[in-house]
Parts: C-alpha cells; sequence; structure tokens
C-alpha cells in the first residue's frame, strides 16, 4: 500500500491496515495524530525536547500494540493513554539518570526550557496559564492536565498513573489552588 | 470572612461545581460575595484549563521520520515471532514451504507409481 493510496482511507481502514503490519497505513495515523500527542506529551512533561522522546516512542508502542487494538475506544483515546503511560515511563527513567551527580549538573531545569525567550512554543504551553501549569510539580500538573483539560475521571487518571483515587483528588486540589494562587495573586489579580 | 467562608476556599479547589460542596456550604455560597467571587475563579480557571484542549502544539517535523526510522529499525532487530512484517513473511514462506514440500510428495508418489508400473 502506498502512501498516497493510504492518505484517501478513513481513520478505521488505516488501523485496520496497519493491524496487519501495513506500515504506510500506520505512518498516515502518525501523521493524522503526531500534533495531539505531542501537545499531551508537551502538557506531561513541560519540555518540549523530552516530549518529542515520549511522543516518538509512544507511536512506536503504538505499533508493537495495534495488532491487540480492539477499537471500542477511538484511536486517539488509545494513543492518549499510551502517551501517559510512555511520559510516566521516561519521568522514571529521568528520575534514575538524575540521581547520577553529573547529570543533575548539566540538565538544563523545566521551567528554563519552556521560557518564550527560547520561541516557538503554542498555545499549549505560553500565556500565564501556560507557566502556572508548567510551573507545578509534575505529580500535580499530570493530574490537573488529564482531569481539566482531557477529561479523564478519576479513576482512570488513578489507573494510569500507579496512585488510589484518593491521592488523585488530593494532587488535583493542590494543583487547582496552586494555580488559582499563582493566576490571582494579589499582584496580578487584573491581569488573570 | 466566617468559618463557612474558610471551609468553603478549603474545599472549592477539589469540587467540579458549588453544587458539590453541599447543601449548606452552597447555599452559603449564594449570600457571600467574597465566596462568589472565590468559586468564580476557579469557574474561570477550569474553563481556561477546559479550553486548552482545544489547542495544540504543532509537533516538531522531524518526529514523523524518527518513528518510522525506529519501526524500521524495529523490524529489521526485534525476534521474528514480535516482528509483523517478518511475520507475514514467514506465513508466505511456510505456506511456499508447504507447496514445495507438496510438489516433492507428488514427485515422489509419481515416481513410485512409474517405477511400480514399469515393474509390473
Amino acid at each position: 500500500m502506498t502512501q498516497r493510496e493510504v492518505e484517501r482511507f478513513e481513520e478505521d481502514q488505516l488501523v485496520s491496515l496497519a493491524s496487519q503490519g501495513d506500515q504506510a497505513a500506520f505512518t498516515e495515523l502518525v501523521r493524522n495524530h503526531q500534533h495531539e500527542v505531542y501537545t499531551l506529551a508537551v502538557r506531561m512533561v513541560a519540555d518540549r525536547e523530552l516530549a518529542h522522546d515520549v511522543a516518538q516512542e509512544s507511536f512506536v508502542r503504538a505499533w508493537r500494540a495495534i495488532g491487540r487494538f480492539r477499537g471500542d475506544a477511538k484511536f486517539s483515546t488509545w494513543m492518549h493513554r499510551i502517551t501517559v503511560n510512555t511520559a510516566f515511563t521516561h519521568r522514571d527513567r529521568r528520575k534514575r539518570t538524575a540521581a547520577d551527580p553529573l547529570d543533575v549538573v548539566y540538565r538544563e531545569p523545566e521551567s528554563e526550557s519552556l521560557s518564550p525567550e527560547r520561541g516557538g512554543e503554542s498555545a499549549a504551553i505560553r500565556g500565564p496559564l501556560g507557566e502556572a501549569l508548567s510551573a507545578l510539580p509534575e505529580s500535580l500538573r499530570s493530574v490537573v492536565v488529564l482531569k481539566d483539560v482531557y477529561e479523564w475521571s478519576h479513576v482512570e487518571i488513578a489507573e494510569h498513573l500507579g496512585i488510589t483515587v484518593t491521592a488523585a483528588k488530593v494532587r488535583l486540589h493542590r494543583a487547582r489552588k496552586s494555580l488559582r494562587l499563582t493566576l490571582w495573586s494579589h499582584r496580578n489579580e487584573e491581569g488573570a | 470572612m466566617n468559618a463557612r467562608c474558610t471551609v468553603v476556599r478549603m474545599r472549592l479547589p477539589g469540587v467540579d461545581s458549588v453544587d458539590d460542596l453541599g447543601g449548606r456550604l452552597a447555599a452559603h455560597v449564594e449570600t457571600c460575595l467574597r465566596c462568589q467571587a472565590e468559586a468564580a475563579r476557579y469557574r474561570n480557571l477550569r474553563r481556561r484549563l477546559g479550553g486548552l484542549s482545544r489547542d495544540e502544539t504543532s509537533a516538531p517535523q522531524s518526529l514523523i521520520p524518527s518513528v518510522i526510522t525506529r519501526i524500521e529499525l524495529e523490524e529489521s532487530d526485534v525476534p521474528a515471532d514480535r516482528r509483523v512484517g517478518l511475520r507475514r513473511a514467514a506465513v508466505a514462506a511456510s505456506a511456499a514451504a508447504g507447496a514445495a514440500v507438496a510438489a516433492t510428495a507428488g514427485t515422489i508418489i509419481v515416481v513410485g507409481l512409474r517405477r511400480s508400473h514399469n515393474a509390473a
């Protein structure tokens, strides 16, 4: 199947072809979903370079698993779940790497990697809300992003992050409170 | 600010609407301008966060080529039982091998029949 041929297919046809090993069909799926997967990755890890790695790994994992994709959820929903899991794998890997003092010395701070001065950020991470989100600790940011941006339930969040439902609720509470204080502090009450 | 205001402020970050605070606290918010203002901030925050779902960050142009490269590497490196392309090739090869076996068996039978026919 050529790339030109698969461009005309509907998503379920592309998924069906990809699950039979058709790389052109899978590439078309990647083309159609690259931006939303990358956006979710950026929101989860708050680092564009790392988000590239997360998005790439997510699509590779999807390729490996697409034969088991049953189609009871939308492909995009399935990709979101894979992306969230991949982001957490990368986070754990990064934590282990950061244990090496040399890596700690040379690692860029997260907030700096998202500073507007470096240019190129989109609405997903710029502006007061984006900055406030990226300043949150990863454990809080992931919960508020999944709940309030992607409308996941507390149960789904707890399952995917490997935490209890109560912990998910506590993190959401802390994240929203922190965002509220950042956006409507006495100093920028008017600007928020 | 009274004790109810304090409780409302403590609980607002964890709820999706003022109604979720429960009867007494929700009723308090209806009569307290400070709590209404605070509830409005959280409502505004949730609405702005929900609005982010419509914004997308453009993926770097290198993403698709890097995915394709990774997949092609996997297809050439991973064990055969995990390789979709090779699995299909293996099925085709086994079909071809089956056909070859069948053809060989057929030849043997034909030769055997000819020999037995000549012997007779």
